[in-house]
């Protein structure tokens, strides 16, 4: 059985899945790809946009999250934090 | 009277000779003292002023000095990591890391004061007594400081990988390093012994993490923390053998270098 997530493999996924969509993605579509609950993607978009992550911007009435240049910066510095952890087990 | 005079003169001749003895055994470490060696000095608590061979005064404290600096990289790292995604686990990494930190800190200082106090010029057995006494209090208040918040940072870390969250367990056993470090009689082979189990624990989560990932980053960290516990075997018979001293300080080198290149190695990716 796969292992649970923790909060830095749902953070790195939800800024990849708006990566691998041009650093622009629709909520409906981060829904799908971050595979969380709606509750639980709202919690941790609002996370992100204060933390400077990503930010929200309007299209035609559609909604989108960008991924901002702290948010590449982290996406960077992910593979750090994720070796560091794993060498201790975290 | 005859009998008055004489059990006077006895008492005379008792008193000259427990004199005589005081005299040599002040002259004898005063002769130790003029000869750089510390190893007869105890403190309160049984805690000896110095742990290993002459030659090694000094070289313990940079060993320890290391310790601090690579310790703070770690908590520093933690930080880092705690400010950009806000998970509790790595303030408390970082919390643990720096008590460790902290209070090699403080027994880098505190050997460094008794280094620097009683390896000086020292004219007489009187300075030499005085100045013992003035060390001793401020070498007992340092010692107990470092393994106080020793414990506290190791005891951190095996909440953490054991995820103990419930706070009343771990209140319980903040409780338990109190209760340890102000009643111990033998301080130090009581800390020893303690560190040592929360490192059996450390290492087996250690052990369990490397044969999930396999990776040499928590190879590294595997092996760093057995040789801090491995270090704790040798302090513990220290009370018996004082050279092993100086083989616990180099395991204890070797366990913090491992982390310094784990972390190196971390940095680089």
């Amino acid at each position: 059985m796969k292992e649970k997530r923790g909060r830095l493999e749902i953070i790195y996924d939800i800024l990849v899945a708006i990566q691998n969509k041009n650093g622009s993605i629709k909520p409906t579509h981060l829904l799908y790809k971050s595979n969380l609950s709606y509750q639980r993607m709202n919690i941790y978009v609002d996370e992100l946009i204060k933390k400077g992550f990503i930010s929200k911007d309007f299209d035609d009435n559609n909604k989108f999250f960008i991924l901002t240049d702290s948010g590449y910066s982290f996406l960077a510095e992910f593979k750090k934090i994720k070796e560091f952890t794993d060498s201790f087990g975290l | 009277m005859w009998n008055i005079g004489f059990l006077f003169a006895l008492g005379l001749v008792r008193q000259q000779f427990i004199n005589h003895l005081l005299r040599q055994v002040l002259e004898v470490i005063f002769t130790k003292f003029k000869n750089k060696d510390l190893s007869h000095l105890v403190g309160e608590h049984n805690m000896g002023f110095v742990f290993g061979p002459s030659w090694f005064y000094g070289i313990d404290t940079i060993i320890e000095f290391v310790a601090v600096l690579i310790t703070l990289f770690i908590a520093i790292y933690s930080f880092r990591i705690y400010k950009l995604i806000h998970d509790r686990k790595y303030l408390y990494f970082m919390l643990a890391f720096l008590l460790v930190s902290a209070s090699y800190s403080i027994r880098t200082l505190t050997d460094w004061l008794v280094y620097t106090s009683l390896l000086g010029r020292i004219p007489n057995v009187m300075a030499a007594v005085s100045k013992v006494a003035t060390v001793s209090t401020l070498h007992t208040i340092g010692y107990l400081a470092y393994v106080f918040m020793t414990l506290a940072g190791f005891m951190i870390l095996v909440a953490i990988f054991l995820k103990i969250q419930d706070i009343r367990i771990v209140s319980l056993l903040f409780i338990f390093i109190i209760i340890l470090t102000a009643l111990s009689q033998s301080i130090l082979v009581a800390f020893h012994i303690t560190l040592l189990l929360m490192l059996l624990y450390i290492v087996a989560h250690l052990y369990m993490n490397y044969s999930r990932t396999r990776s040499v980053s928590s190879f590294l960290v595997l092996y760093s923390m057995a040789c801090l516990l491995a270090a704790q075997v040798f302090f513990v018979v220290l009370t018996f053998y004082s050279s092993y001293f100086v083989t616990g300080q180099l395991l204890q080198l070797a366990g913090f270098l491992l982390l310094l290149i784990n972390m190196i190695l971390v940095l680089k990716k």
